[in-house]
């Protein structure tokens, strides 16, 4: 007894309006547009930062698309590629139910302008990338650090930031006061990887 | 001339309506507060980055402890992920009861919203009463999982266990009685005169902002747009099952007290439909790439016990790619965005919490309200740390 809920009409509708949306998107911007991904579940293009505004203008306000609210902007971060960070908008349109990924690489170098003034809710989202990356957004009214602690050096979701960090914080009973340290291990950190050699378990495959 | 300056309080971190650990800085003009500037992060504990360097299942545990309050819901959100990425199709069984426990989340987590928030505002009773129900439902979680909040019960490819025995006829028999504890409770708030004068016409949003600032869940819906990720994108069995969105016409804390209320009545409707609809069948998949085998299979058979091993070694390969997958959790929408490399450890794992946007639009709420309101619009953004700080 298993259903599909991948496979109804309903989701099937959905997919091919978000298909004709990237498509119409595609043909307005062809200058733009690095690659387009269509995966089974969600269809995702790839733009270049040149045209991130005017693309996320006419997302926000063009008919076909009336992409409405930025749900989630985050990064992805390969260190080895020239533009390290993948920036993903995950935008949501509330009259056609449909949702659409917008992707762009940039790195420390190339900033991204800030996308606040279409949507005013990605300011937190943005300075949360700011803060785990160091990705700096252009024209962000408030771009401070988010997460991390006051006076935190460093951008912890990064490739090549380690896990335990460089500095632990704890409490000096002699000094009555709260201090900072290099980070010591007792035993180094265990990072087993379990993959073996000769093929793997592929769950996909 | 006499230069006048605006006080500036700190609010927080260490205060009880503050809902965790929330430190703000308020710039008041005598008690009217100017601008909110929410600090957060006082309880990041990093899940994004541990989660890199866990495998698919390992990861699971950290998603009860993000949201402290609606744990399964979690869950429910990143197994959807990974099984989107591996296109795994779960059991109609296995299906209803993750809705079923989902809808008990629900009934959870909004009657600690409730009434805590009618804590912060004044009114002390509802909540004693609302954690007698509360420590009902955690006995269902405990009796199905062996853990009374923490559950990690739904797991890739289904559910860990089945439900025990009686336990259908227990949640069944809590649904009956359930109905008449939301009525008491409406009892003493919906119509009472401190409650209303604290609630009605404080922390107005408007449809326009509730979209601009990214809103999410019964924050969206008082705005009036009938936008439940249940209905519009019907992930599990929600399809199959009737319930309605309850809408609020003003935007302000009152009709967000209301419509959390109706969502209990209509979660409460949604269980009883699950306990009539569970099939009999499978819990999980039967692949054992995925799910591992049961523990008699693992004593009889070779195969089943190298499964095991690897399962819990390894860990599931997942097929390289990325996947936005959100549900409705009680807050609003929790999303989680995976990216796959094709081994068992997950790329990147994006946690999107309904509360960090929440807390964001915390500003533009609260201005031109009186201090004491701003405790109420916390209270009505149902805030835990535990998600917003990660």
């Amino acid at each position: 007894m298993f259903s599909l809920p991948m496979l109804t009409e309903q989701f099937l509708l959905k997919n091919y309006l978000q298909l004709r949306q990237l498509f119409f998107l595609v043909q307005a911007f062809p200058m733009y547009w690095t690659h387009v991904i269509f995966h089974h579940y969600v269809n995702e293009g790839f733009i270049s930062r040149k045209g991130l505004k005017p693309i996320l203008r006419l997302l926000k306000n063009q008919w076909f698309f009336r992409l409405r609210s930025v749900s989630e902007l985050t990064t992805v971060d390969f260190p080895s590629r020239d533009y390290r960070f993948r920036l993903v908008y995950v935008f949501l349109s509330y009259s056609y139910t449909s949702r659409l990924l917008v992707g762009l690489y940039a790195s420390e170098q190339f900033p991204v302008p800030s996308a606040t003034e279409e949507f005013p809710g990605t300011c937190w989202l943005e300075r949360e990338v700011w803060d785990m990356f160091g990705l700096f957004f252009q024209n962000n009214p408030d771009l401070r650090r988010l997460l991390t602690d006051y006076g935190f050096r460093g951008h912890p979701l990064r490739k090549d930031f380690p896990l335990s960090g460089f500095y632990e914080i704890f409490y000096d009973d002699r000094k009555k006061q709260i201090m900072y340290a290099k980070v010591s291990l007792a035993q180094e950190l265990r990072n087993y990887r379990m993959l073996n050699p000769w093929g793997r378990l592929d769950a996909t495959a | 001339m006499q230069q006048l300056k605006n006080f500036t309080l700190n609010f927080g971190p260490q205060h009880p309506s503050a809902h965790g650990v929330l430190r703000l800085v308020l710039h008041l003009n005598g008690e009217v507060v100017l601008r909110a500037d929410p600090h957060i992060g006082l309880l990041h504990r990093g899940t994004e980055k541990l989660i890199e360097y866990k495998t698919y299942q390992q990861a699971l545990p950290y998603f009860d402890r993000l949201d402290y309050v609606s744990m399964m819901t979690q869950e429910h959100a990143y197994v959807l992920a990974v099984e989107t990425l591996l296109k795994c199709f779960v059991p109609l069984r296995a299906q209803y009861i993750r809705v079923l426990f989902s809808e008990i989340t629900r009934i959870l987590n909004h009657l600690l919203a409730l009434t805590a928030h009618a804590m912060d505002v004044g009114a002390l009773t509802p909540f004693l009463w609302a954690f007698e129900e509360r420590e009902k439902l955690m006995e269902f979680y405990e009796r199905v999982s062996g853990a009374r909040m923490h559950a990690s019960y739904i797991r890739i490819g289904g559910v860990q266990e089945d439900v025990p025995l009686n336990l259908l006829d227990d949640i069944y028999t809590f649904a009956l009685a359930f109905s008449s504890r939301i009525d008491e409770m409406e009892e003493l708030l919906t119509s009472n005169r401190v409650w209303k004068a604290r609630l009605v016409n404080i922390g107005v949003v408007s449809r326009e902002q509730a979209l601009n600032w990214g809103f999410s869940g019964v924050m969206l819906r008082s705005t009036g747009l009938p936008w439940d990720l249940r209905k519009q994108y019907p992930y599990e069995t929600y399809s199959r099952l009737s319930f309605q969105i309850p809408v609020g016409v003003t935007g302000d804390c009152y009709d967000r007290y209301l419509i959390r209320v109706e969502e209990m009545r209509q979660s409460l409707f949604l269980i009883k439909q699950c306990l009539d609809l569970l099939p009999m069948g499978q819990i999980r998949v039967d692949d054992h790439k995925i799910t591992p085998p049961t523990r008699y299979q693992l004593k009889t058979s070779m195969e089943a016990l190298i499964h095991h091993f690897k399962l819990y070694s390894e860990g599931v390969s997942v097929a390289k790619g990325e996947s936005y997958t959100s549900i409705e959790a009680p807050k609003g929408e929790f999303g989680v965005y995976l990216v796959s490399d094709g081994t068992p450890r997950p790329y990147r794992c994006k946690i999107k919490a309904p509360g960090l946007l929440h807390l964001q639009g915390l500003d533009f709420m609260s201005r031109n309200h009186l201090l004491a309101d701003v405790v109420t619009i916390i209270g009505t953004q149902d805030i835990v740390f535990g998600e917003v700080d990660r």
